[in-house]
């Protein structure tokens, strides 16, 4: 099938092991992003995958032909791979033309010209081809870039942070144009990143790495966000509000509401993780069936689009434990009246913190029990 | 390039086949593998023909198949020896989430665009990549074993 | 399904890696054999007799320039970076002209300005009328001392170059820093900018000293007898190359401890780069005498280390031009050219071929055996005369044994003697300038280029040509250049080395004003001087760019 497959692949530079059995699949025409934090092993899985670095462990197949296993390594330049660098790596002393024709050296002259124009047109910098790569401004740079690694039709496009030079108001705009030109060329696409936000975006499916170069976790961008199987993959998304409880009656207890927890035995020590989005506020609601906890706001921030509110949990238990709200509008609190803060379950998941594992003897703490959470109530 | 080219383009590549990078070389779970990637050609092929109506239940005996599937193969492993048979079953496990989702696509697949592209996404990716790509862990274990499995 | 394409084609940068540096380490591992092989009894006559006298001459010798270059090149520098006197600008570069002049060239300048028929004893005769040498005391120049500042004279740049440098690193904010904390310039001189500046002094006397050691032309002319004058005594007059090399191999020992201290100051110059924050120096504006002071004291170095001579041999060659203008003089002159040019092409063409090895193959083997390629430039040109000998003789002998036993007929001395032992000589010797240049150029093209073109489908070959000689062009010519001025001035391994009868600038310079002709000599002379002012250029232009604040205004503080 068509693609990239990579097959259990492990590396590790002397004693520092950054990748343990990775296998991935991405068929052409699909963007799959892996995410993880620095040293979580992802650029050097692109760096095996272009045949910049030599295998060590496993097996690596690009459109049904293996180009990298234990005894064979196909240098990068026969791989059919076109590959793109945080720095973008533009020849220097070559113009925007020369630089996106460099890779089209097979072809008759004025083919690979016209190739080279194409692809420099559908990026939007055909009036540039004249142009030295100094000349250009970051967002330019990228964009020829892509083009250079689009132009000799590869069958596996390799993306290493391709937006980490460039400014946040820039980077939603090449980023959508960067999705439109790699759908339109039907290749496979493997993207690295560390930005979150960034790969649920582009992506397709994501790999999340872990510190220990394991593979987390794979899904669809809703799949992670909505049902991480980590508390590592719950926390790549930024803030959130964590207690302690333990199960009980297949349900789990927290100030702000009740949740289920399916699979989880009866007296199991559970931390419960909420997004900022997952707390609720109410005022004046404080009348309604006990759900929800009286909160006193102590700080709003405006970011926009959304705002972060800041309150402080008023009960018996969890006295003073502060919380983090994303609301979606103007948030003004009333000052006169009660506001209650209660609980979306979809934003709230479960982890098992009993290390010895009953169900499994060598659980790591890490591997929490995946929980599809239920509503509340 | 015009929308109209891009999809052909990817409605060819979506097929699924199962090349040799993908053989665990053991027979009785080869044939489940091929068995599950002919229900994955004929969504995809329905969803091409706009004939979703046709994936619920090609997608619910997918679905069927698959949890059978899971289930032979935890038993073959655990019979085998194999270590971290455990590791696998969890693995099983969380899947599925998953498959509920695909299940649900494949109900609004019939009205719902969306619906269809995710459709055909998820279940190339499911079996591909979660499925199969991931049995790989236990081949090294397999060829050791020195057992072809015939029958 | 696999090409296996990869293996062989790689294989051929780490096996021409481990050829080429084979090569080149083999005339120090010969020395070195020889001289740890015991059973020769001119070892135990040489260590009875001359050996105190070397050791303590060389000693004496490298002590006396190790402090003259101290004092004068880190003078200048702190002057020229941190103060304000007429001249500054100018001496920023001036400072490096002596670099020019071998130290050969100038010791035969001045044994005939300052010896008894010369102009001064002349003049001071007539001015105090005395008659006869008992009638005055005059220092002698051909004398330990004279060498001492010979060889002072044209290698503090070496010094001053590297001093400059770390000076103006140490951005001006430490030493602001410590004039805010109540010290005056004085006081912090001596407690900040120099200790900061500590590492790179060192390196640059360690490669004076190296420098010192490898100088055949002025302890010959001056017969001062050092390792290297006993090592060409002893081959060259007793006809014995085991002890030649014995000798070298002690020499080694010298060598060894100044490459150690210089590796160990590059490893703690690293450290000594808090900030990189380069603002333009503001400069203590020098008052009253201390301004004429430091004038005079950058003046002087510049005048007598390369004005002076410059102006006595350009006399000369108006005042001897038939004589300095000999046809021969040109066919000599050709030698030289081709010789270096051909050494230069080589080098560079190797250091190129390594540095890239080095790159592609990030493996062990791989930078130890680069790291030996640079090892050359650090043994005296003596040292290596005697290992290219002998192991060039090694050579000639296995191949005229196996040519007489296989085909019946004997090949004689195929290299040995020839214009190609010359080569290797000084391929041997100054590699690193090459290799080092090329090195440092290609590790500032990231490794990212790299890989886009492996990924645009361009092999290593391809990429080298297309990618990376294009933007390293500028400075591979400079390092190539680098090493045709170094040959062209190049003395004591040509004297050993060459084929009979041939003649390079250098040793026809050496030869005749060896024999008190240097009026013959002198045109040829400045024209070896006049090579050597090429990198002097294009050092003083990187001077210029790297000044603080030159990018801005191009104004300088």
């Amino acid at each position: 099938m068509k693609g990239l497959h990579v097959v259990g692949v492990s590396h590790a530079y002397g004693d520092n092991r950054v990748l343990d059995n990775a296998s991935l699949m991405i068929p052409a025409g699909e963007v799959v992003c892996l995410l993880g934090p620095s040293g979580s092993g992802k650029t050097t899985l692109l760096r095996l995958a272009a045949g910049l670095e030599r295998l060590q462990k496993g097996r690596i197949v690009i459109d049904e032909k293996v180009v990298a296993d234990e005894d064979h390594h196909v240098p990068p330049e026969h791989r059919g791979i076109g590959l793109m660098f945080q720095d973008y790596a533009l020849f220097p002393h070559l113009n925007v033309l020369d630089n996106v024709s460099f890779g089209l050296f097979g072809q008759a002259q004025n083919q690979a010209r016209r190739r080279a124009m194409d692809m420099l047109d559908q990026v939007g910098m055909a009036h540039h081809a004249e142009n030295h790569p100094h000349m250009l401004s970051g967002g330019q740079q990228q964009r020829v870039a892509l083009a250079r690694a689009l132009a000799p039709e590869p069958k596996v496009l390799l993306l290493d942070e391709p937006f980490s030079g460039l400014d946040t108001n820039l980077r939603g705009e090449i980023r959508e144009e960067t999705l439109a030109v790699l759908k339109a060329s039907g290749v496979a696409t493997v993207m690295v990143t560390h930005d979150p936000e960034e790969a649920m975006f582009m992506a397709d499916r994501i790999k999340i790495l872990g510190h220990n170069g394991t593979i987390l976790q794979s899904g669809r961008p809703h799949e992670i966000y909505y049902h991480p199987r980590h508390e590592f993959v719950a926390k790549l998304f930024g803030m959130m509000n964590r207690f302690e409880s333990v199960v009980e009656n297949g349900h789990v207890e927290i100030p702000l509401g009740r949740i289920a927890a399916k699979s989880l035995d009866d007296g199991c020590p559970v931390e419960v993780l909420v997004r900022p989005e997952g707390v609720t506020l109410k005022s004046d609601g404080g009348e309604r069936s006990g759900a929800g906890a009286p909160v006193d706001v102590t700080s709003t921030h405006l970011l926009g689009h959304d705002n972060i509110v800041r309150v402080r949990l008023g009960g018996d238990e969890d006295n003073g434990k502060e919380l983090y709200v994303r609301v979606h509008h103007a948030f003004e609190p009333e000052l006169s009246k009660r506001i209650t803060a209660g609980l979306d379950p979809d934003y709230a998941f479960i982890f098992s913190l009993d290390e010895n594992g009953e169900e499994s003897g060598q659980k790591t703490l890490n591997e929490a029990q995946p929980t599809r959470p239920k509503a509340a109530e | 390039m015009g929308l109209l080219e891009t999809q052909s383009n990817q409605r060819e590549m979506m097929m699924v086949e199962l090349t040799p990078s993908f053989l665990l070389e053991y027979e009785t779970l080869d044939k489940d593998h091929q068995q599950l990637a002919d229900i994955v050609n004929l969504v995809v092929k329905a969803l091409d023909d706009d004939e979703a109506e046709k994936c619920e239940d090609l997608v619910a005996g997918f679905v069927k198949s698959a949890k059978a599937h899971f289930a032979k193969e935890e038993a073959l492993l655990a019979k085998a020896g194999y270590p971290n048979v455990k590791k696998h079953q969890e693995h099983h496990k969380s899947l599925n989430t998953q498959m509920e989702h695909l299940l649900e696509f494949a109900k609004m697949a019939g009205e719902n665009e969306m619906a269809r592209d995710s459709l055909r996404k998820e279940l190339v990716f499911f079996l591909m990549d979660d499925v199969i790509t991931t049995d790989m862990d236990f081949k090294a274990f397999i060829e050791a074993k020195g057992n072809g499995g015939d029958g | 399904m696999t090409r296996k394409f990869s293996w062989s084609w790689f294989n051929v940068w780490s096996v021409g890696t481990v050829l080429i540096a084979a090569a080149v380490a083999a005339p120090i591992l010969s020395v070195l054999y020889i001289a740890l092989t015991p059973g020769d009894q001119i070892w135990s006559h040489l260590a009875s007799t001359v050996l105190p006298l070397y050791i303590s001459t060389t000693l004496q010798l490298m002590i006396g320039v190790g402090i003259g270059t101290l004092i004068i090149g880190v003078g200048t520098a702190w002057l020229v970076s941190t103060c304000r006197f007429p001249g500054r600008l100018i001496f920023e570069w001036a400072l490096l002209l002596p670099m020019a002049m071998p130290a050969y060239v100038i010791a035969y300048v001045y044994t005939d300005i300052l010896e008894y028929a010369g102009p001064v004893q002349g003049l001071l005769r007539d001015l105090f009328g005395w008659q006869t040498k008992r009638d005055y005391w005059f220092p002698e120049i051909r004398s330990l001392g004279g060498a001492i500042s010979m060889m002072t004279l044209v290698l503090y740049p070496y010094v001053y170059l590297l001093a400059r440098a770390a000076f103006l690193e140490q951005s001006v904010c430490v030493l602001e820093a410590s004039r805010v904390l109540g010290r005056g310039p004085w006081r912090s001189f001596f407690s900040v900018a120099l200790p900061l500046a500590r590492p790179a002094i060192v390196i640059g006397v360690s490669l004076a000293l190296m420098e010192t050691l490898n100088d055949f032309g002025t302890v010959d002319f001056f017969a001062v007898s050092t390792f290297t004058l006993g090592i060409y005594d002893v081959w060259l007059n007793m006809n014995n190359v085991a002890g030649a090399a014995q000798l070298a191999g002690l020499l080694m020992f010298f060598v060894v401890v100044l490459v150690l201290a210089e590796r160990f100051a590059r490893r703690k110059q690293r450290f000594h780069h808090t900030t990189s924050k380069i603002k333009a120096m503001p400069g203590y504006e020098l008052k009253g005498w201390a301004r004429h002071l430091s004038t005079i004291g950058c003046a002087l170095p510049v005048l007598f280390g390369f004005i002076l001579p410059a102006a006595v041999l350009g006399g000369y060659a108006v005042i001897h031009f038939e004589a300095a203008t000999d046809t021969q003089v040109f066919r000599f002159a050709a030698n030289s050219v081709l010789l270096s040019a051909l050494t230069a092409v080589i080098a560079l063409a190797i250091g190129i071929f390594i540095a890239y090895g080095v790159r592609l193959r990030n493996e062990r083997i791989v930078k130890v055996m680069a790291r030996f390629v640079s090892l050359g430039y650090a043994v005296p040109g003596s040292v290596l005369a005697v290992g290219v000998l002998v192991s060039l003789g090694a050579l000639d002998n296995g191949i005229d044994g196996f040519m007489r036993d296989t085909f019946g007929f004997s090949t004689g001395l195929l290299f040995s003697g020839t214009i190609a032992a010359v080569t290797f000589g000084y391929l041997v010797r100054f590699l690193a300038l090459s290799f080092g240049s090329v090195e440092a150029s290609l590790a500032k093209i990231t490794p990212s280029m790299d890989g886009a073109a492996r990924s645009l489908g361009h092999g290593p070959f391809r990429t080298l040509r297309r990618v990376h000689i294009p933007l390293i062009r500028g400075s591979a010519l400079t390092a190539a250049m680098l090493v045709f001025v170094e040959c062209m001035k190049e003395l004591p391994m040509t004297v050993i080395l060459r084929p009979f009868n041939f003649h390079t600038l250098a040793t026809y310079v050496h030869q005749y004003a060896s024999d008190e002709q240097l009026g013959e000599a002198s045109l040829a002379a400045l024209g070896i001087a006049g090579f050597g002012v090429l990198p002097v250029i294009v050092l003083s232009y990187a001077i210029t760019r790297s000044r603080p604040g030159y990018a801005e205004k191009g104004q300088p503080s």
